[in-house]
C-alpha cells in the first residue's frame, strides 16, 4: 500500500520534471502566460489548504494577503527603492503581524463564522485601498514602471517569472509534504476533525493554528509581491477582490483538500478551464465563472474530497492489482 | 437639522436591511445553515421586477405580489434539491455547497444581462414629501413603510398560526420537534421559502431606488451578515433592530466622514461584534455553539 | 495523586458542581456514580481541564492543576475518553492513536510503533487502517481508550466507556482496565453500570445533584441509604 503511493506520487514528480522542461522547448509565450497562471494559483492554494485543508479553518479572505503582499510590496519599491527582493520579507513579517491580529481573536469562532470573519478582513481591506489614495493611488491603481532588472524582480522574457514562481511552489509543496508526514500534520488533523478532543491529547489548538495560518499567509503574501512585478498593474479590485479567495479555495476543493499534491492538480484542472472558457466563448462575459459555480456544487456534493482521492483509488485500481483489500471505507 | 436628516436616511435604508437581513436569519435560525447565495436571491427578484416593468409593464409596486411568491418557490426548491442532500455534511461542504451556487447565480446573470446597471423609470421614482422641514423620498418612505409592515405580519405568522409555531420549534429543537411529529424537512422548505421570499420584497421595493446589476446582490448581503451578527445569530427582531442601526451607521458615516468609508465602519462594528459578543447585541445566548454551526 | 477541594461550577444558575471534595489515591481504580445529571461528566471537564471551576481547587500530582489548559494538563499525565465518543472520523484508526502518541515521542517511526503496540494491547490491531467513523461504538470507545493511553498518562479518566456496550462487549473491556491498573495507572471511571462499578472499583463516591452524598468501599456505599435514595427513590428505602 505505502509503496504504490510512492509509485503513485513518482508518477506525479516525472510530470513535474516534464513541465519544468516544456517552456524552454516550446517557447510559447501564450503557454507560458497560462503555465505561470496555474502555478501562481497552484502556490496559493496549496499554502490555503495549509489552513484550510489540514487545520478545517475555512477562509475566504485569503486575498487579504494576496494584496497585502503585492502593495506592501510595490509601495516600498516605488517610494522607498525597496527591491521586492527585500520587499518579500517584510510582507512576511507584516502578514506575521496580521496573522496576530486576525487569527487570536477569529480562532475562536467555529465553522461559518471563522469564514465570515476572513471575508469581513478581507473586505475592510479592500476598502482601505480604496479609500486611502494617498498611499495607493485608490481605484486608480499602481502602475509599475517596466525597468527590467534581477533586484527590480523584472524581467524581460516569462521564462525567469516561470522558473521564479515554479521554485517557489516546489517550496510550497515540499513544507506542505513535511508538515503532512510529521507531528504538524497529526495534530492540524485533528483539530481539524474534533478541536476539544484533539485538546485533551496535548495539542496547543491554538498554537499549531496559528503556525498553519501564518504559513499560508505569508506564502500567499510573497506570491503577491510575485504577481504586481510579472502584471506591473494593480488595483485594489484585482488583488482584495473577493473573487480570488474563492477561486484559491476552489481550486483547493476541486483538487482535494487535506492532501499534499491536491490543490497542485486543481490549479491544472480549474485554470486551464477557465482559459479554454475565455476563449471558446469571448463574447459571453461571466461563462467561465458560471462553470465554476456550478462545478462547486457538484464537486463538493458528489466527492467533497475532491478529485485526488478518486485519482488515486482508479491508480490503485487498474495499476496495482494485488492492493491489500478491505483496508476500509 | 442635517442630523435629524441624516437620521431619517438612515432608518428608511436601515428597513431594507432589517428586511434583507431577516430572511438572511430566518433561514440561518431554522436551516442552519449560512445562505451565500442570499444576496444572488435579492439579484433574482430585482432583475424579475425589472422585466416584469418592460415586457409587462407592471409596477415593481404591483408585480411585488408575483415576486414574493417566485421567490418563496425558488429559495424552497433551493432547500429541497441543494441543501436537503447534504444537510448533514461538514461545515465545508455546506459553505462551498451555497458559495457555488452564489458564482453561478452571479455570472448567471452576468451573462444575460450583461455588466449594465439596469432601471426603472417611474413617476412617483423622484417624488419627495415634505415633513417639519425634512424632505423624505417617497420610493424609501413606501419602502420602509412595507418592510415595517412585513415584519408586524412575520412576528403574528411565528406567534399565531401553526406553521409559525411550529418553525420556531424547529429553530430552538429539531430532535424534540422531530419527535413531536413534525415535519422537519417541511418546515425546512417553508422557512428557506419564507426567508427567501422577504428579499423577493425587498427587491421589489428596492428597484425604483436602485439600479439592478450583476452584483448587486454581493454588496447587500455582506451588509446583511453583519447584521446577522449585530442583531444574533437566528434571532429574528434582532437582525430587524440590527438592520436599522446599521442604516443608520452607514448614514452617518457617510455624511460625517465620507461615503467611502462606510462599509470601513460597519465591517469593523461587525468584527467588533463578532469577536466579543458573537451571540449578537440583542440575545443572551451563547452564539455561534447555540445556533449548532 | 488527585485532589479535588470544595469545587463549584455553575451554568446559567444551575450548579453542575456543587462544593464537591475527595481525593483519588495513586494506583487505584475510582469510581464516580451517580444519576442521570448529577455532574459526572462536568467534573471530569473540570478535572481535564476542558471547564475551569467557579471556586475550589484541583490537585494533580501535587501540584494546583485549577487553572491549567487541556494540554498542559495532558502534557503533565491525563488522559481521558468521552461519554459521547469523539473519533477524528477521517483518519485512520492507527492515524487516530498516533495523534495521542506525538504527545510525548517526536520521531515518527517511534510513534507508529508505540501507536501500534497500544493498539494490540486495546485488541483493535486488526482494525488499524480502517477510518474513525467505519468502526462500530465498542470499538471506537476502544479506539478512545487507546488515543488516551497513547499520550501516556499517569491518571486515566474514563467517561462511560461501558455505555451502550453489550453484555459481551463490556466483559472484554473490563480486564483491560484491570491490567492498566496492574501496569500503575490510576484510573477514574463514570459508570452507569452498577454491577462494572460494583466488581471493578477500590474506591467510590457517590454525587447527585453535583454534591457527594457518599463515599467509600463498594460495599459501603451499596448499603448508604441515602444512595438508595438518590437511584431507586424515597419509597424503595420503606419497602
Amino acid at each position: 500500500m505505502k509503496r504504490n503511493l510512492k509509485i503513485f506520487n513518482g508518477i506525479l514528480f516525472v510530470l513535474l520534471v516534464i513541465l519544468i522542461l516544456s517552456p524552454i522547448v516550446l517557447d510559447d509565450q501564450f503557454i507560458l502566460n497560462v503555465l505561470i497562471q496555474i502555478l501562481m494559483y497552484a502556490t496559493i492554494a496549496t499554502a490555503w489548504n495549509l489552513l484550510g485543508g489540514y487545520a478545517g479553518q475555512l477562509s475566504l479572505g485569503h486575498a487579504l494577503f494576496f494584496g497585502i503582499g503585492a502593495y506592501t510590496a510595490t509601495i516600498l519599491h516605488i517610494n522607498y527603492g525597496i527591491s521586492p527582493w527585500l520587499g518579500m520579507i517584510i510582507v512576511v513579517a507584516v502578514c506575521i503581524i496580521l496573522c496576530a491580529i486576525i487569527g487570536l481573536p477569529t480562532f475562536r469562532l467555529k465553522g461559518p463564522f471563522f469564514t465570515l470573519a476572513t471575508i469581513a478582513f478581507a473586505e475592510v481591506a479592500r476598502h482601505l485601498a480604496l479609500y486611502w489614495r494617498e498611499l495607493t493611488n485608490g481605484s486608480v491603481g499602481i502602475n509599475i514602471k517596466f525597468d527590467p532588472s534581477f533586484t527590480n524582480m523584472i524581467f524581460q522574457k516569462f521564462d525567469t517569472y516561470y522558473l521564479l514562481i515554479l521554485l517557489l511552489l516546489v517550496v510550497t509543496l515540499f513544507i506542505t509534504y513535511c508538515i503532512d508526514r510529521n507531528k504538524m500534520g497529526y495534530y492540524l488533523k485533528a483539530i481539524r476533525e474534533d478541536e476539544d478532543a484533539a485538546k485533551t491529547l496535548g495539542i496547543n489548538a491554538t498554537k499549531y493554528k496559528m503556525y498553519a495560518l501564518i504559513l499560508s499567509a505569508s506564502i500567499t503574501g510573497i506570491v503577491g509581491v510575485f504577481y504586481a512585478q510579472f502584471i506591473l498593474f494593480f488595483e485594489p479590485e484585482s488583488v482584495f477582490n473577493i473573487n480570488i479567495s474563492a477561486q484559491v479555495a476552489l481550486i483547493a476543493i476541486v483538487g482535494g483538500m487535506g492532501t499534499v499534491f491536491g490543490p497542485l492538480l486543481g490549479a491544472f484542472i480549474v485554470i486551464p478551464l477557465n482559459e479554454l472558457l475565455r476563449a471558446t466563448f469571448p463574447e459571453i462575459h461571466g461563462m467561465n465563472y458560471f462553470i465554476y459555480g456550478v462545478l462547486l456544487i457538484v464537486i463538493i456534493i458528489i466527492t467533497p474530497n475532491g478529485l485526488y482521492p478518486i485519482l488515486k483509488k482508479l491508480w490503485l485500481r487498474f495499476f496495482v492489482k494485488d492492493s491489500s483489500k478491505g483496508a476500509g471505507n | 437639522m442635517l442630523l435629524l436628516q441624516t437620521l431619517i436616511a438612515g432608518l428608511l435604508l436601515g428597513g431594507m436591511y432589517a428586511l434583507i437581513s431577516m430572511g438572511l436569519n430566518m433561514i440561518l435560525g431554522v436551516v442552519r445553515i449560512i445562505n451565500f447565495a442570499h444576496g444572488e436571491f435579492l439579484m433574482i427578484a430585482m432583475y424579475l421586477s425589472y422585466l416584469f416593468f418592460i415586457w409587462g409593464n407592471l409596477d415593481p409596486y404591483v408585480s411585488a405580489i408575483l415576486i414574493v411568491i417566485i421567490l418563496f418557490f425558488i429559495g424552497a426548491l433551493t432547500q429541497k434539491l441543494l441543501i436537503e442532500p447534504i444537510i448533514d455534511k461538514p461545515a465545508p461542504t455546506k459553505i462551498f455547497a451555497t458559495l457555488g451556487l452564489s458564482i453561478a447565480l452571479q455570472n448567471l446573470a452576468l451573462m444575460v444581462f450583461d455588466a449594465n446597471y439596469l432601471s426603472v423609470k417611474t413617476s412617483y421614482q423622484t417624488s419627495v414629501v415634505t415633513l417639519f422641514n425634512l424632505s423624505i423620498s417617497v420610493p424609501r418612505l413606501l419602502a420602509f413603510v412595507v418592510a415595517i409592515l412585513v415584519v408586524i405580519a412575520l412576528y403574528y405568522f411565528l406567534q399565531k398560526t401553526m406553521v409559525g409555531r411550529a418553525i420556531r420549534a424547529v429553530s430552538m429543537q429539531r430532535t424534540a420537534a422531530h419527535l413531536m411529529g413534525i415535519n422537519v424537512k417541511r418546515i425546512y422548505m417553508v422557512a428557506f421559502g419564507i426567508g427567501t421570499a422577504l428579499v423577493g420584497v425587498a427587491g421589489s421595493m428596492l428597484l425604483p431606488i436602485y439600479s439592478v446589476f450583476p452584483t448587486v446582490g454581493a454588496s447587500f448581503v455582506l451588509i446583511a451578515f453583519v447584521v446577522v451578527v449585530l442583531g444574533g445569530m437566528g434571532n429574528m427582531f434582532g437582525a430587524f433592530y440590527g438592520g436599522l442601526i446599521i442604516g443608520v451607521v452607514e448614514s452617518f458615516a457617510g455624511v460625517l466622514i465620507s461615503p467611502g468609508v462606510k462599509e470601513i465602519v460597519y465591517f469593523i462594528i461587525f468584527l467588533l461584534v463578532l469577536l466579543i459578543k458573537p451571540a449578537g447585541l440583542f440575545s443572551k445566548g451563547k452564539g455561534s455553539e447555540e445556533v449548532g454551526l | 495523586m488527585l485532589k479535588i477541594e470544595n469545587v463549584c461550577k455553575q451554568f446559567q444558575g444551575v450548579k453542575a458542581v456543587n462544593e464537591l471534595s475527595f481525593s483519588v489515591e495513586k494506583g487505584q481504580i475510582f469510581g464516580v456514580i451517580g444519576p442521570n445529571g448529577a455532574g459526572k461528566t462536568t467534573l471530569f471537564n473540570l478535572i481535564s481541564g476542558s471547564f475551569k471551576p467557579d471556586s475550589g481547587a484541583i490537585y494533580f500530582n501535587g501540584r494546583n492543576s485549577t487553572k491549567m489548559k487541556c494540554y498542559t494538563l495532558c502534557k503533565s499525565g491525563i488522559g481521558r475518553t468521552y461519554q459521547v465518543v469523539k473519533p477524528f472520523a477521517s483518519l485512520s484508526v492507527l492515524e487516530n492513536v498516533m495523534v495521542g502518541a506525538f504527545n510525548t515521542i517526536t520521531s515518527k517511526e517511534d510513534v507508529l510503533k508505540y501507536a501500534m503496540s497500544i493498539l494490540t494491547k486495546v485488541g483493535l490491531q486488526k482494525k488499524a487502517t480502517y477510518i474513525g467513523s467505519s468502526l462500530t461504538l465498542a470499538e471506537k470507545k476502544r479506539m478512545e481508550i487507546a488515543r488516551a493511553l497513547a499520550t501516556k498518562p499517569k491518571l486515566l479518566l474514563l467517561d462511560e466507556v461501558m455505555a451502550g456496550l453489550n453484555t459481551s462487549e463490556v466483559k472484554e473491556l473490563l480486564p483491560l482496565v484491570l491490567t492498566l491498573r496492574d501496569e500503575g495507572m490510576t484510573i477514574v471511571i463514570i459508570e452507569h453500570i452498577m454491577e462494572v462499578v460494583m466488581t471493578i472499583c477500590d474506591h467510590i463516591v457517590v454525587i447527585n445533584y453535583g454534591q457527594k452524598i457518599a463515599e467509600g468501599c463498594p460495599r459501603e456505599v451499596a448499603n448508604h441509604p441515602e444512595v438508595i435514595k438518590a437511584y431507586f427513590g424515597e419509597e424503595m428505602t420503606i419497602a
